[in-house]
Formats: structure tokens, sequence, C-alpha cells
């Protein structure tokens, strides 16, 4: 099923689904591409960064790929009702030093009647890793 | 479940009602003050019992409303900042994710806490239920402390998510937060 198909009220089975295409989209570390998972007007946070909409996601964005470099990313449905999913997720990235991170992390969405995420709150902890410690 | 506290605010109402008969008969008047203190005693100590036979009446499946009211318990719990007290929350052999550290049964979560309160002074935490289905809640949380080395408050943001078994008891935990430092006056969580 296509992302836009992917709508509420989720399923665990929809929800799945969906956040794979959200993965995949991550994956490609294009801020702009990524961005376009949220609405104009979304309310979004990572970390201890609280931003209003999609433009102001995309430049987070932007500045975060720059940083973590090689960046990879997993994530899953913790649980899925209505219009809101809990997701876990785990990701690695080197910073400009070469430092590897395996950051463990969870996020909640809240969709609009379209599909589009119009909530997200992220919370990430890193943890230094030797490169041959990856697991992603 | 709110039976157990309606109950008992019945009972103590009925009481009340019976001293005040008491004081007016001048009946009793000997006991009258012990009896005043035993029975706000036993309110009390009924009135707290039924709130924790609440926690415990909240099982799986969980719907928005005994979500929360069970989750009211776990932040009253963690703003005891007492290892032991929270750590009943967990199953003994409880699953822990906090930030980076990976942490298995109720002996380890007490040590856990008993260094993060250690370093955390003041800590204080406000939860709420981000969503709720069937033994799985999502929950976000604000808590302020202060490093108790540096003195520097924080302000911290966390997702946390939890299972339960069929005795409403968490079985798993995995939480996230970062940290804002603050000044001591941008304090938000009273």
């Amino acid at each position: 099923m296509e992302n836009k198909e992917l709508v509420p009220p989720f399923s665990a089975e929809t929800a799945a689904a969906k956040l794979q295409l959200n993965e995949n989209e991550w994956n490609t570390s294009d801020a702009a591409k990524v961005a376009l998972l949220y609405t104009e007007d979304v309310e979004w946070s990572d970390r201890t960064t609280f931003l209003t909409g999609r433009e102001a996601v995309q430049n987070y964005l932007a500045e975060k790929f720059a940083e973590q470099k090689d960046y990879k990313i997993r994530k899953e449905v913790w649980g899925a009702k209505e219009n809101r999913n809990a997701i876990r997720f785990q990701e690695e990235w080197q910073d400009a030093d070469g430092q590897w991170f395996h950051s463990y992390g969870n996020e909640q969405l809240e969709f609009d009647e379209q599909g589009v995420i119009r909530k997200r709150f992220g919370c990430i902890s890193d943890k230094t890793i030797d490169a041959s410690a990856r697991e992603l | 479940m709110h039976l157990h506290a309606n109950y008992n605010l019945k009972f103590f109402t009925i009481n009340l009602k019976k001293m005040k008969t008491n004081q007016k008969t001048g009946l009793f008047n000997s006991g009258r003050k012990i009896s005043l203190k035993v029975l706000f005693v036993i309110a009390a100590v009924t009135f707290i019992t039924s709130l924790h036979l609440t926690a415990r009446a909240q099982v799986p499946p969980f719907t928005q409303e005994s979500a929360e009211a069970k989750l009211k318990i776990n932040e009253s719990a963690w703003n005891t900042r007492d290892p032991e007290k929270i750590a009943e929350l967990y199953s003994p052999d409880a699953e822990w994710r906090d930030g980076i550290n990976m942490i298995k049964g109720r002996p380890a979560i007490i040590a856990f806490l008993k260094a993060k309160f250690a370093k955390e002074a003041d800590f204080k935490i406000s939860k709420e239920i981000w969503g709720a289905k069937l033994a799985k809640n999502a929950i976000r949380f604000e808590a302020e402390w202060r490093d108790a080395k540096s003195g520097q408050w924080y302000h911290s943001y966390g997702v946390e998510v939890v299972l339960f078994d069929d005795k409403g008891i968490i079985i798993e935990r995995y939480a996230s937060r970062n940290d804002k430092p603050i000044k001591a006056g941008e304090r938000s969580i009273k």
C-alpha cells in the first residue's frame, strides 16, 4: 500500500506498513524528503528542540544529517491506536571526528485524516561505540 | 476500582456525622479527642490503602481513563524518589532501558535509581498518557532536577513506553530523555 492510502484509524499492521515507509525516508538522509512526512504546520520535537512547521523541521534535519554521517535508523511500532502511534527506534551514525554512536530512542506520532504526521515528539539517548560494534 | 475510595469516603462521612451527634448529646465526651484521632488515622489508612488497591485494580486492557489513573499512581511513586517504592511498580524480572542503560530485575532497578537520585537532586516529574491500548502504554514526561555536584538545574523531556502483565505490573519499560540546562527561576514543574 502507498503511504497516502495508510490513514487512521491504524491497526498494528497498517501502522507497521506505514512506519516501514517512514523508516525508508529517514534512511535516505534527505531532509527535504523526510520533511514531507509531516504536515505544513507540524508540531515537532527532537531531543530538547521544539519546532513548528515543515520548513523548520527540514532545516533542523539538514543540520542533523550533516553532523551525523553514515546515518542509519531502524524503527518499530510499539503501539498504534486510532490516529496515534508509539515507536521505538535505534540509530547508528558517526560524528565529524569519526566517533561512532548507537542511539536508542522513542517517538510518539499523531496523524491527520490524510495520514500525514501533525505531531511528533522524539527523545534519543546516544551511546559511543567502536566501528566494529555497529549492528544496523 | 473507585468503589473502594467511595466506600471509604462514605465511611469517613458517617463517622464524622456520628461524632457530631455525640458532641451535641454530650455522650462519650471523655473519649472524644481520642476517637477523633483514631478515626482520622483509620480514615487516612483506609484511603491510602484504597489508592493502592486502585492502582492494583487497574489492569489491562487499558482505556485512556484507566491508564491515566494508573499513571497518576506511578508519577506519585516516582516523586517520592524512593527507589524501593518505585521498584514495586515493576515486576521482579522487569526489563528496562533507561537512556543507554539496560537494566534487568528489581534489585538492579533499585541500584540504578539510588545512583540516579544521588546525582539528580530535588528530582520532580510530571507524566502524561500519549496512548493506551491493551497492555501497552505510551507516556510523555517532563522532569526537573539539580545536578548534585555542579548545582546546575535541568528541565528534561522524555518519552517512555511500558508493557504490563495481566496483574497490572510493568514488565517492560523503555525510556529516553533529553536534558536542557535551565536557571533555577525557570523551573515550571510544581
